[in-house]
């Protein structure tokens, strides 16, 4: 052996300071690292004192607060992965409102409520991202708006018809600071507006092009004026909606005195059906007339996909969430 | 020999694998356990607990953990019982039938939630008292709390830096032959609160160098000389009233109390005591982000990372 050491000796010190090597290498990857510890098996979150909290005692506290909630949010999304592909469609238009959202944000709250906080705010409430939780909202929409259209006659009623009113719409605004007291700028836009409205150079026919050349509205000028869906459901001002629904298809309003905006012209583009069965906001209309519907469509599309539950009290959690009223009969439900 | 060398590259392979561990992550026992199943996808435990530790977990790491704390640190008396209770009738009387309502705004989920917040909020409060009482020595050597009067004769208020130091002098004077030192002050125009007796630490902010010295050194209740203002051009007349802290001990107490980190520093000490230790790296940094003060243990990342081994 001493034979054998005396004629390798060279390449026992080569070995020997690879091994110092990688001993000091290993030491100084591993000596910041949060070290882990278990007990019985079972891996700790927190210790004080002798008193150690595993995950597994974090798991029972968390879900004594949060369980409900967070199991709705997992229920849904699964529900909603399965049932209603993603479509390019979708994450445009989500994209486009989590800009728009982080524009308003900044503008009104500040720069510290951008997209962080956004994104903060979604992963506290279980989604990956504010995109992300937009984006299932989006999902969401299109269930709804899939289970409504399947059985149209059911929501679409007289009765619906002579509480919201649905119209299509489109608008031309004639913009001003302070209406009440119009500069001389705006008092001339007016009355040039009016004038080539009189003179018959524009109608209802041609409204699109009257308000891409007439209109300060910056969300719809450019589109023709077109606003879309409207109902008695709608936020915007009073004036403006009550002059709007007074309207039938075809027909265009006078010129209405709105004391925060302006003047606004407005033009009923349709009040069919077949021009706003999907759109969202009749959508939320429909559900906003049918208390609970929102949580029966999203249990229907379970039961379609096959749903089972760890337990009852899970069970009785999701429905409780949704507003489905059965009782919770067995531990599992439908085919999985 | 190429044994060893066998045997040698087997360790260097084991030593390397060990650079590849994270920090610590603790993961449920049975985390990929199905809570609910939708068709082909199932929502795991796990899943529920990463959400949900997202969501909460450091708020409630925190508050089980001062619970402990509070537990083996303070006795839960009657009186602090009755004062939790009284906050709560006060908040019912107050809101009336929007009780509930304003229970679930401020996070509690039950009235006892709220009675258990406000018990804990006495115990918080009693801990300090005891932080105070058991560091008594160790606090009035590091803010060595004096009981003083000032006179301040700010240069720019008379003709001259000279001018100042005279009536400085002549003030000195006559409180040495016996006059009022708040009728004194008043007199050459000094400010009525600089001449009310009041309490002084080696930490009181507003209190220039020179007459922090002055007044740190005092062993006996002294009346200083004209004493410079050292960022200013002005000059202060000091009269220490009382160092004995038997006298004005009340005083240092709520001084201590009202400090901003007072707070902060009793969890430490106390989290420190009771040797707090976290080995999950997310709840690490979520309380590193909300609750640092709270995080006292030695071993930790440097820079934060959600790696597990």
């Amino acid at each position: 052996m001493l034979k054998l050491l005396k004629q390798h000796w060279f390449v026992l010190v080569v070995i020997l300071f690879f091994v110092c090597a990688v001993v000091y290498y290993t030491y100084d990857k591993n000596k910041d690292n949060l070290p882990g510890k278990s007990v019985d098996g079972k891996k700790v979150v927190y210790s004080v004192d002798d008193t150690n909290v595993t995950a597994d005692d974090m798991y029972t506290k968390l879900f004594d607060k949060y369980g409900d909630t967070t199991l709705l949010v997992d229920f849904k999304k699964a529900v909603l992965d399965a049932k209603v592909p993603t479509t390019d469609d979708m994450k445009t238009a989500a994209q486009s409102l989590v800009d728009q959202t982080v524009s308003y944000y900044t503008t009104y709250y500040g720069s510290s409520y951008g997209l962080d906080y956004l994104n903060s705010s979604a992963v506290s409430e279980g989604y990956d991202s504010f995109y992300d939780y937009v984006l299932y909202n989006k999902k969401n929409d299109k269930l709804n708006s899939d289970f409504v259209n399947a059985d149209l006659d059911t929501y679409y009623t007289a009765d619906f018809i002579a509480k919201y009113k649905p119209h299509m719409i489109s608008y031309v605004l004639i913009k001003m600071d302070k209406p009440s007291a119009p500069t001389a700028d705006e008092s001339q836009r007016l009355a040039d507006a009016q004038a080539a409205w009189k003179n018959g150079t524009y109608s209802y026919d041609n409204f699109a092009d009257f308000a891409k050349t007439y209109s300060d509205d910056s969300s719809t000028a450019s589109k023709g004026g077109v606003f879309g869906y409207l109902d008695t459901k709608s936020s915007a001002s009073t004036t403006f909606v009550n002059a709007a629904l007074a309207l039938h298809a075809g027909e265009v309003s006078d010129w209405v005195y709105d004391s925060n905006y302006g003047y606004f012209l407005i033009a009923c583009t349709s009040d069919s059906i077949d021009d706003f069965k999907t759109d969202d906001s009749f959508i939320a209309s429909v559900l906003d007339n049918n208390q609970g519907l929102s949580g029966k469509i999203m249990w229907q599309a379970a039961q379609d996909l096959g749903v089972t539950f760890a337990s009852d009290d899970i069970q009785a959690s999701i429905k409780k969430k949704l507003g489905i009223d059965q009782p919770a009969a067995s531990t599992t439900e439908g085919s999985n | 020999m190429r044994k060893i060398l066998k045997i040698t590259l087997a360790v260097l392979l084991g030593l390397a694998m060990l650079t590849g561990c994270g920090d610590a992550s603790a993961t449920l026992s049975d985390k990929k356990s199905a809570l609910i199943t939708v068709g082909k996808t199932s929502v795991t435990k796990e899943q529920v607990y990463d959400h949900m530790v997202t969501a909460d977990a450091a708020k409630t790491v925190i508050l089980q953990a001062t619970a402990s704390v509070l537990d083996a640190e303070v006795e839960t008396t009657d009186a602090m019982k009755t004062a939790a209770q009284a906050k709560v009738d006060s908040y019912k009387k107050q809101f009336g039938d929007n009780f509930t309502t304003y229970l679930q705004y401020l996070g509690y989920s039950t009235e006892q939630d709220l009675y258990d917040a406000s018990l804990n909020d006495e115990r918080a409060s009693a801990l300090i008292d005891k932080y105070i009482t058991d560091n008594w020595d160790s606090l009035v050597t590091k803010y060595t709390p004096i009981m003083a009067k000032l006179m301040y004769f700010e240069a720019s208020s008379y003709s001259s830096t000279e001018a100042a130091y005279q009536a400085a002098g002549k003030a000195l004077d006559e409180v040495k032959a016996g006059a009022d030192f708040a009728t004194t002050a008043a007199k050459y125009k000094s400010s009525s609160t600089l001449a009310a007796e009041q309490l002084y630490t080696r930490e009181t902010e507003s209190l220039d160098y020179n007459v922090l010295q002055f007044m740190t050194t005092a062993t006996t209740p002294t009346l200083s000389t004209v004493i410079a203002n050292e960022a200013v051009d002005g000059y202060y007349i000091v009269q220490i009233t009382s160092v004995n802290i038997e006298q004005y001990k009340s005083n240092f107490v709520s001084y201590l109390k009202g400090l901003t980190d007072m707070s902060n520093t009793v969890n430490a000490f106390y989290f420190t005591k009771h040797n707090f230790t976290i080995y999950d790296i997310t709840t690490y940094n979520l309380v590193k982000s909300n609750y640092a003060a709270y995080l006292v243990q030695k071993t930790g990342p440097k820079t934060t990372s959600t790696s597990s081994n």
